[in-house]
């Protein structure tokens, strides 16, 4: 008699099989360890956190350039601004008949940054919160209201009667001619009122250009729910009020458009841009809304991609902790699948239920991380809005908020991570045979795969060193993506990872003759020479984590010791002078011609430089624009040259019209030479100029072009200056003449030598303080990593520790010979680590750096910090290690089944 | 009358489930080979625990060799572990990272035995259950009848006066098994060490002065 062939189980079948090994054993699992599964759920969540943490922050920094004249206006269509310097406001009657009976609303912006009033003691540098002037046209702005019959009112606020508060009114209100005649009069957040305690009616102290300026609020900005929040630091001001303020008569910063509500998104939009266009001429360029946020995003996307790789380490190292965790339960379920497998679950079911649950551990683990990341992004705003200031823009952000479009990239990134590392110990399981393990017991080993490590990590140290010599990916805006050198790091750490297990078997044998007299070490060391798949994944994360780690000291320690070379060979005058308003790096607060012509006449002042400075728009991105004396910096050795001029007359104003030099990131950034002629759009009309040489310059990675000032400043029309350096007289005390200058100039802040070069390499160490945040997260998370790898060893090898017992080893021997064990593994990663940081410091010097900023580094390798980080993994791994190894000694024996 | 070793009075044990042993109380002499026996999870094993001091009895006494072993600190327990008993598993439970002659070694290692006497002894040893020419094998190397005698070979190098032998012969085909009794008995007698033998084989009872029958957690027979 004959039965019927057995059937393929269906796709309906196949997936309740999958469901019922879930929920009855995985999930049961779950429950019963409870701890565990929660400390591997955190764990994933850190480093989901750290990676949201940081998309947040940057988000937020990037979205606060965008939002300041949103919040009064609404989304304008297009934006038309001056390549270089300031519009003439005479271009907005043209405007007006270029555009009549189109509906256009045109609005004429003048933006400031402009900060509070130094403290007396305060010395920092960029330390205080930038404040944002913006100049508006108010009528023009309450009449828009009136006619889009908004809730909107600016002129009807009372005296002592702040609007956020809600009592009586208790005065007359502010009226239009009152407001409009009070030149001082200004318009503040509803944020700055409340937490600055401030009414309608109180004063605000502010410091523009060299003045110290006294505010009256005269009103709180109107806002609306269907437009961005007010931002904290925003005031408002009536526009010629503040070209007064600002002595920028007649000038404008940029004109904004309103388009009528028919017109926008159809081709007449671009109709009326194009007249825009022609009515401006040379004068202006335009833009949209979307390509001015793009500028900001552009600005600062070599930053925010390092930063975000950065956090991705916490993830990777949660990646592998997760890989590892899946597989410690495949080893300890070894003989639940092989019964499973016996009952006829097929192998494709079991990889499905474990696939299964690494996906639910990756969606869990990504919606704790986004809540926890979205917490830490508080914090890291403020961080990242520093160095933003510092580097980039000013951006006064200070929260960061959800965003959907974040959060989900970061649960999916968590789950596919998870999935990924899942995959393999879910085929593990999925091999198990059904029949063997349950003849053999606990004792049945499990085949490692007979990975050649050699041979694999050899190719791919051959990789990363080929992935680091290829160029750099074009961004928008002249930046660069070195996607060659983060994949050669990322080799790199891969094929040391896989080779430094090899330490494992060298230290084992070396170690074997200390070893020999204590049945701990002996026992510890015997595992050692014979490393399993486990010990090496944990060495290779340790390494991962202390590379990544090693190769940050080495670059940042490189940094510092260029930054110093550089602004002990720059940074020559005794006093240094600027706006004290310029707290952030897009301040350009400037000192006008009696002040500093005051300055630079005194008779105890032996020499001096008067700079101009101000941001131009080439057409691949903007620069610095920086008009000098050259011969000032020549007389002072002042350059750091890379490409010193050969032809002699760039440092005589008479013959240097036509000639320029630039800095290194510039060259690197547009890929010109010494030689190349460059195009300068600037109010007089294009300016053409030759490149006469390159020189060092570690304070601007946007790159700097730099001409005599007496041409910029007739090209700009201006006799304003914005930083002025001075060489004091002989025998003139420089602390002497910085009081006496503070004292007659209080709007400008005054530095000796050596308070700059300090505050220039306090700024410089702040910027880097995120970056040790999240290396800190990384080594934590792979630190723990090694206990649980540890704990899983033992887990493996519970019939061992019976017998350690039963043979009379005391749990201090198992701890011992556990401690001996993990700090070995310690050792390797963190000594393979630090070999490896070597290479990865070189990558980021040589190729990362270079390709990003294009800066040229002197590498440095700090001994004594890379040797502390070596000492304290492997001190803190030995124990975690022998906080293992006693809990592994209280391990139940196994019982009678 | 030899001496007794081991004297086990009402030991009861419960885990989660239920109790797993109910006053189990015997004796063991000196020299005198005494099988455990009865079905799956009547208590064997955990009063073999028990009386290792792997496990601890809720209630009851255990003196072996006249010491309390329910009184004993951790410490205390490793240390006559260490020095009295030896044990010999089913699943033999070699360290597999160790070779065959310094897992024998081992416990002398724990005993602080100078090398050349641990050694010496292990050497004889070896030479005694027949596997000297296998000495710098990895347990992983072994057959199963070469690991049991590996195991035995260690349960009874630091001479301890008890060996507890849990279904020694259970991984075993009978050809080997065969042999490993006869070497215990052998080895046993030879050193008149006592020994605790748990097993469901006729033939592994065939070699014991005594026999005690197990079931639900207390003693059925006593013969």
């Amino acid at each position: 008699m004959t039965t019927a062939r057995p059937s393929l189980p269906k796709n309906a079948a196949q997936s309740a099989v999958v469901r019922t090994i879930f929920t009855r054993v995985i999930w049961r699992h779950w429950k019963q360890e409870t701890r565990r599964s929660l400390l591997l759920l955190i764990l994933l969540a850190i480093g989901v956190a750290a990676f949201f943490s940081i998309r947040l922050a940057n988000r937020a920094a990037v979205a606060s350039f965008a939002s300041f004249t949103n919040v009064v206006t609404k989304q304008t269509d297009a934006i038309l601004a001056a390549p270089v310097g300031n519009l003439s406001d005479s271009i907005l009657e043209e405007l007006g008949t270029a555009l009549k009976g189109d509906g256009v609303e045109i609005i004429p912006i003048l933006e400031l940054v402009a900060a509070t009033p130094r403290l007396s003691q305060e010395t920092k540098l960029n330390s205080r919160p930038p404040i944002t002037l913006l100049g508006l046209d108010l009528v023009a702005l309450q009449n828009l209201a009136d006619r889009e019959e908004q809730d909107r009112k600016w002129f009807s606020q009372t005296k002592a009667a702040p609007s956020h508060q809600t009592t009586e009114p208790q005065a007359a209100p502010n009226d239009l001619w009152r407001i409009l005649n009070q030149p001082n009069a200004v318009f503040c957040s509803e944020t700055m009122a409340r937490e600055d305690s401030l009414n309608v009616g109180s004063n605000l102290s502010m410091v523009l250009n060299d003045k110290q300026l006294e505010l009256e609020i005269c009103g709180i900005i109107p806002g609306r729910s269907d437009q961005p929040a007010v931002p904290r630091n925003l005031i408002i001001v009536d526009l010629p009020a503040l070209q007064h303020l600002a002595g920028k008569q007649g000038l404008l910063d940029r004109i904004e458009f309103l388009f009528p509500p028919a017109v926008k998104g159809t081709p007449a939009a671009q109709t009326l841009i194009d007249k825009i266009e022609k009515t401006a001429g040379g004068r202006g360029r335009v833009k949209t809304p979307e390509s001015r946020r793009e500028t900001a995003a552009v600005m600062t996307q070599g930053f925010q991609l390092n930063l975000t790789i950065l956090s991705l380490l916490a993830l990777l190292v949660g990646i592998y902790l997760i890989f590892q965790s899946l597989d410690a339960a495949v080893v300890r379920r070894r003989s639940e699948i092989a019964t499973l497998r016996a009952l006829g679950v097929t192998p494709r079911e079991i990889l499905y239920a474990w696939v299964l649950e690494a996906l639910i551990l990756g969606i869990a683990g990504g919606v704790l991380g986004t809540f926890g990341g979205w917490l830490l992004a508080q914090g890291a705003v403020r961080v990242v809005s520093t160095t933003v200031n510092a580097l980039y823009y000013a951006t006064n952000v200070t929260a960061a908020e959800l965003h959907l479009g974040e959060t989900l990239l970061a649960i999916s990134t968590a789950v596919a991570c998870s999935v990924l590392a899942g995959w393999l110990p879910a085929s593990r399981a999925a091999l198990i045979p059904p029949a063997q393990l349950l003849t053999r017991g606990m004792d049945a080993k499990e085949p490692e795969p007979q990975l050649r490590h050699i041979v694999w990590g050899t190719p791919l140290f051959l990789a990363a060193i080929g992935l680091a010599l290829l160029p750099p990916i074009a961004l928008k805006g002249g930046g660069h993506f070195p996607l060659g050198g983060y994949l050669s790091a990322l080799f790199g750490i891969l094929g040391g990872g896989i080779i430094t297990g090899e330490f494992l078997l060298l230290l084992g044998f070396v170690a074997a003759p200390l070893t020999k007299n204590s049945a701990s070490l002996k026992l510890g060391n015997s595992h050692i020479s014979q490393p399993t798949g486990r010990h090496r994944w944990a060495v290779a994360a340790l390494l991962c984590a202390v590379a990544m780690t090693g190769g940050m000291i080495i670059l940042v320690a490189s940094f510092e010791k260029s930054v110093s070379l550089w602004i002990q060979h720059t940074l020559q005058a005794d006093l240094y002078v600027t706006s004290d308003a310029n707290q952030t790096a897009t301040s350009y607060n400037r000192i006008p011609e009696a002040t500093w012509s005051a300055i630079v006449t005194q008779t105890d002042i032996s020499d001096s430089d008067v700079a101009l400075i101000l941001p131009a728009e080439l057409p691949n991105g903007t620069v610095r624009l920086m008009g000098t004396n050259l011969a000032f910096y020549e007389r002072h050795n002042q350059f750091t040259w890379l490409q010193k001029p050969t032809d002699h007359r760039i440092y005589q104003t008479s013959e240097n019209t036509a000639l320029c030099i630039v800095s290194e990131a510039f060259t690197e950034r547009f890929g010109n030479r010494v030689g190349d002629p460059l195009e300068l759009p600037t109010p007089l009309g294009k300016q053409t100029l030759t490149i006469a040489g390159i020189y060092s310059d570690y304070g601007d990675e946007k790159g700097v072009i730099m001409v005599d000032r007496t041409h910029l400043s007739r090209w700009m029309n201006t006799t304003d200056a914005s930083t002025l350096s001075l060489i004091a007289s002989p025998g003139t005390d420089p602390l002497r003449l910085q009081s006496e200058l503070r004292q007659r100039h209080p709007g400008l802040a005054i530095l000796t030598n050596t308070h700059l070069r300090n505050e220039v390499m306090r700024i410089f160490r702040q910027t880097f303080a995120i970056t040790y945040a999240l290396e800190g997260i990384g080594i934590l998370v792979s630190l723990v990593g090694l206990g649980t790898t540890l704990a899983s060893i033992l887990l493996e090898r519970k019939n061992e520790l019976t017998t350690l017992r039963a043979l009379g080893m005391t749990p201090r021997h198992i701890a011992f010979a556990t401690a001996w064990e993990g700090s070995a593994i310690a050792f390797c990663g963190a000594f393979g680590g630090l070999l490896m940081s070597i290479g990865l410091g070189a990558v980021l010097i040589y190729v990362v750096n270079k390709q990003t900023f294009g800066w040229t580094l002197q590498p440095m390798v700090p001994v004594r910090p890379l040797l502390a980080l070596v000492c304290g993994v492997v001190l803190c791994g030995s124990l975690t290690a022998w906080c293992v190894g006693r809990w592994g000694s209280t391990l139940p024996a196994d019982r009678e089944p | 009358m030899s001496a007794i070793v081991l004297e086990c009075r009402e030991i009861c044990k419960s885990y989660d489930q239920g109790p797993v042993l109910r006053g189990v109380s015997m004796l063991l002499h000196e020299g005198e080979r005494l099988a455990l026996t009865g079905p799956s999870g009547c208590g064997k094993t955990t009063l073999l625990n028990c009386i290792g001091g792997i496990d601890r009895p809720d209630s009851g006494q255990i003196q072996l060799l006249g010491h309390d072993l329910t009184t004993l600190n951790a410490l205390l327990l490793a240390s006559m572990r260490r020095q009295k008993i030896g044990n010999i598993f089913q699943f033999f439970h070699l360290l597999p990272t160790l070779s065959v002659q310094e897992n024998i070694e081992f416990p002398l290692q724990l005993l602080d035995i100078p090398p050349k006497e641990r050694s010496e002894r292990a050497a004889a040893l070896l030479e005694r259950v027949g596997i000297a020419h296998r000495a710098q094998a990895l347990p992983a190397k072994l057959s199963g009848g070469e690991m049991q005698r590996v195991a035995i070979a260690r349960a009874l190098i630091h001479r301890p006066a008890l060996i507890l032998a849990d279904e020694p012969t259970g991984n075993l085909d009978s050809h080997n098994g065969a042999n490993i009794l006869a070497l215990l008995k052998e080895l046993t007698e030879e050193t008149s060490t006592a020994l605790l033998l748990v097993t469901h084989s006729a033939e592994a009872t065939q070699i014991c002065h005594r026999r005690i029958a197990m079931r639900d957690g207390a003693i059925a027979h006593d013969e």
